[in-house]
């Protein structure tokens, strides 16, 4: 089952939200955490994003996002360099990374 | 045209492109599987989303923004045509005119925005959209597609704040989306840093950015977005230099080039790996010479740079047209005309009622635009005629058996397109003239201990309202001597004159005169310079020569930079108007007669100093009585102030040139005339002339006392 994170993903509120997250990555070796209730976004909220991530897949057997994401979160983390990368085509899981070239 | 009228051109364009996209995906319902119907729907959002940004609508922007990526999924056989697609892409051109028409009314711009965003969550419900269907799921490139104009240069970004940031308040993401709205952008977020769940302070910034940034914004504008942030922050603005990026049609800049540049990498290590011949970026990782993070920055500054490149290319091909030069001296005229014309209306209006008066001044405005647009569009670089020049000086060079570079600078300046047709005949005669008579043929330059090749150089450049173009060969130079006894010879001056530098060197431009032994094909029979001369006078501009014999011979001409119309500040004099130009006016002064009165030389205090001054009452010989009061236009003319004693300083005034017929030929110290609103003429005065002829009058008096 999906896991659903905060709904504000702020500064104020990113400490609460790291112990959470932090627990639900302790709760299960497979981890899916659903994107589409988060409503509000800030750097602070986008980097404990890519540190649960990196946390995530260092220490699960498995970790992923899930989940439609409201406008305002897709453009904060969009146009500030990231992107959305699918598990493979047409799968609904991804994960955050910075836009990369490729060699 | 104003940004009002810009954005009106911007809705009128939508309408016409939202009325089309109907017929549109009507025609991709019956037809779902033809790809060509689909890229169309495409191209009308994408065309709607890059001028919408343009023109600073940013929610129409940020909203087609979305219904693109739902169509460039459907492009990318991601989602398929329904009948959902089709619904909610009309729905959201309905949106899309709403959201053009509405008013700045703050609650129905709100109401709008929340209808943005239940649409966009609606319509990828309905066809099924994820976020992972985001083409490469990159940032949008074309948040500012139309700013890759000629004069944007691209500036690398690297914005590290201080990992206190967020305790000031202050939020990073509004700078890199301020500084994103500079131009073209390219965003690369630095992540290395960022620590484990267990070990992270969500109160800290561990984030940091490279930013390729394509702009015609100066450093400053660019520092501008950080400068509550810079003393804390780690920021660096690097220009990328333009042969880095200057590069031809699908070429992209080397990998290596941009880490080094970036300073990510050392020069010498770079060499080494490149002998290996292995891939780069590989090698650079491989050998711990910078990071992955680096690397991977670079290698999307080098796609930036390529696509911009290409989309520049497919731009200059697509937004240029060709016009006949005969339609545009014909607009230049009718613009003229109507600036005539709307001083006449100008001045009839003065009494009318407010309306009238600001229709009239409305008038105004559209006719300044119009006025300015359509001069530059004659304005062309000069680097089309320098191009010329570089295959005379091959052939003629290897012709008399010397060697000879030529050195071009100030391409780019701009000119009036007449100036420029009527600037390559005196220009290739005195090239010619350098090449023949100036530059000495090796064997002689060796001996002289000068390098064997010789340099010819071309330098264009804007000085006030008059465009420099100098010509110097390190050559030769001038004999002085030579030159005396030749005038002296052929009666154009008398035995035992004494003259300036400036005085004799002007004497070559007379007819008939040339001090070379040797008459060749090239030049050596006096006809040339003095053609030179007249042509360059024509064009109401001057030419002087400075020398030094055995170094160098540099001849300069000074050119106006349009003959049609120009901003003019128009003074009166007794009862009749004359106009300065305006750019060489530097400022005016109150002055009295009686003041000024008593003094042998004509000289005002002006900034600390003297300033000499040409009283234009006396120079016209107007008798009518002087204003109590009188003005001092201050000049700047070539490298000294001047200034000018006038009755009245009346203001600036649109001038439409018009020339002088032959019968004022000897009128020294007009350029031309112009119409005033009126009807009346005022004169163009040409403040080099009128000094020149003030000196000579000054001079003729002074013989008459003595004789």
């Amino acid at each position: 089952m999906n896991t659903n994170v905060m709904k504000i993903l702020t500064i104020e509120n990113a400490a609460a939200a790291a112990n959470e997250l932090l627990k639900s990555l302790k709760s299960k070796k497979d981890i899916v955490l659903d994107l589409s209730m988060v409503d509000r976004v800030d750097l602070s909220g986008i980097q404990l994003l890519i540190s649960v991530q990196n946390t995530g897949e260092e220490q699960n057997e498995s970790f992923f996002y899930t989940g439609t994401l409201n406008k305002a979160v897709f453009d904060k983390i969009s146009n500030n360099g990231f992107c959305f990368i699918p598990k493979e085509e047409d799968s609904e899981l991804f994960t955050i990374r910075r836009s990369s070239g490729e060699f | 045209m104003n940004s009002d009228q810009f954005r009106q051109a911007f809705i009128e364009e939508s309408m016409d492109l939202l009325s089309s996209l109907e017929s549109r995906l009507l025609e991709m319902e019956e037809a779902p599987g033809d790809r060509e119907k689909i890229s169309a729907v495409f191209r009308i959002i994408h065309t709607i989303k890059g001028s919408s940004a343009m023109f600073g609508f940013n929610e129409i922007s940020s909203f087609t923004h979305h219904v693109e990526n739902i169509l460039d999924a459907v492009r990318e056989g991601k989602l398929s045509v329904s009948r959902e697609l089709i619904t909610w892409t009309l729905k959201s051109g309905d949106h899309i005119t709403a959201l053009i028409e509405g008013d700045s009314d703050l609650e129905e711009k709100e109401a709008l925005n929340r209808k943005s965003d239940e649409i966009v969550t609606s319509f990828k419900n309905a066809v099924g959209f994820k976020p992972t269907d985001v083409r490469g799921a990159q940032p949008p490139l074309a948040a500012e597609p139309e700013k890759t104009g000629k004069d944007a240069v691209l500036w690398r970004v690297r914005f590290k704040p201080s990992k206190e940031i967020f305790k000031n308040g202050t939020n990073p993401l509004l700078l890199i989306e301020e500084l994103c709205e500079l131009g073209e952008h390219l965003v690369i977020p630095n992540i290395s840093d960022i620590p484990n769940l267990d070990k992270i302070d969500p109160e800290l910034c561990y984030t940091g950015w490279d930013i390729v940034l394509l702009t015609d914004k100066a450093e400053n504008e660019i520092r501008d977005v950080f400068i509550f942030v810079e003393n804390d922050s780690e920021l660096q603005v690097k220009q990328v230099p333009q042969e880095e990026f200057d590069l031809t049609d699908g070429e992209s800049p080397k990998l290596g080039e941009i880490l080094l540049n970036r300073g990510d990498i050392n020069e010498d290590a770079l060499k080494n790996l490149l002998e290996k011949q292995k891939k780069l970026g590989q090698l650079i990782l491989e050998n711990k010479m910078a990071s992955k993070e680096a690397v991977d920055s670079a290698l999307n500054e080098q796609n930036f740079i390529k696509t911009v490149n290409e989309k520049r290319s497919e731009k200059a091909g697509a937004s240029s047209l060709r016009v006949n030069s005969d339609k545009l001296d014909e607009l230049v005229n009718l613009v003229g005309e109507l600036v005539t014309v709307h001083a006449r209306i100008d001045l009839e209006s003065k009494d009318t009622s407010t309306e009238m008066r600001s229709m009239v001044e409305q008038l105004g405005r559209i006719t300044e635009s119009l006025r300015e647009n359509t001069m530059s569009m004659r304005l062309l670089p000069i680097g089309t005629t320098f191009s010329r020049y570089k295959r005379l000086v091959r052939d003629l060079s290897n012709d008399m058996g010397k060697k000879i570079e030529l050195i071009m600078s100030g391409e780019e300046t701009e000119i009036d397109k007449t100036v420029i047709e009527k600037l390559n005949d005196p220009l290739v005669h005195i090239i010619r003239n350098s090449i023949d008579h100036g530059v000495e043929d090796p064997q002689e330059r060796i001996k002289k201990g000068k390098p064997e090749t010789g340099t010819v150089k071309l330098t264009a450049e804007h000085a006030g309202a008059s465009i420099r173009i100098s010509i110097e060969d390190d050559g030769a130079g001038l004999n002085r001597q030579k030159i005396y006894d030749k005038a002296v010879k052929n009666h154009i001056i008398e035995a035992g004159a004494v003259l300036s530098d400036e005085e004799l060197f002007g004497l070559i431009f007379q007819a008939g005169f040339s001090t070379a032994t040797k008459v060749t094909n090239v030049s050596g029979r006096g006809v040339g310079m003095d053609v030179v001369k007249r042509q360059i006078e024509s064009l109401n501009g001057a030419i002087k020569v400075e020398s030094r014999e055995h170094e160098f011979t540099k001849i300069i001409l000074s050119l106006p930079l349009t003959l049609a119309i120009i901003d003019g500040f128009l003074v009166s004099v007794g009862e009749d108007n004359y106009i300065f130009p305006l750019t060489v006016v530097e400022a005016c002064l109150e002055s009295k007669f009686k003041e000024r009165k008593g003094g042998s030389k004509k000289m005002v205090p002006y900034r600390e100093s003297l300033l000499p001054y040409v009283d234009l009452r006396e120079e016209f010989g107007i008798t009518s009585d002087r204003p109590e009061i009188e003005q001092i236009v201050v000049v700047r003319s070539e490298d000294k102030r001047i200034g000018f004693c006038v009755d009245k300083v009346l203001g600036e005034n649109q001038t439409v040139i018009k020339s002088l017929s032959g019968v004022f030929k000897s009128a020294k110290g007009f350029s031309g005339a112009t119409i005033l609103g009126d009807g009346r003429v005022a004169l163009i005065l040409d403040t080099e002339g009128l000094l020149k002829r003030s000196l000579l009058n000054e001079e003729s008096m002074a013989n008459e006392r003595y004789s």
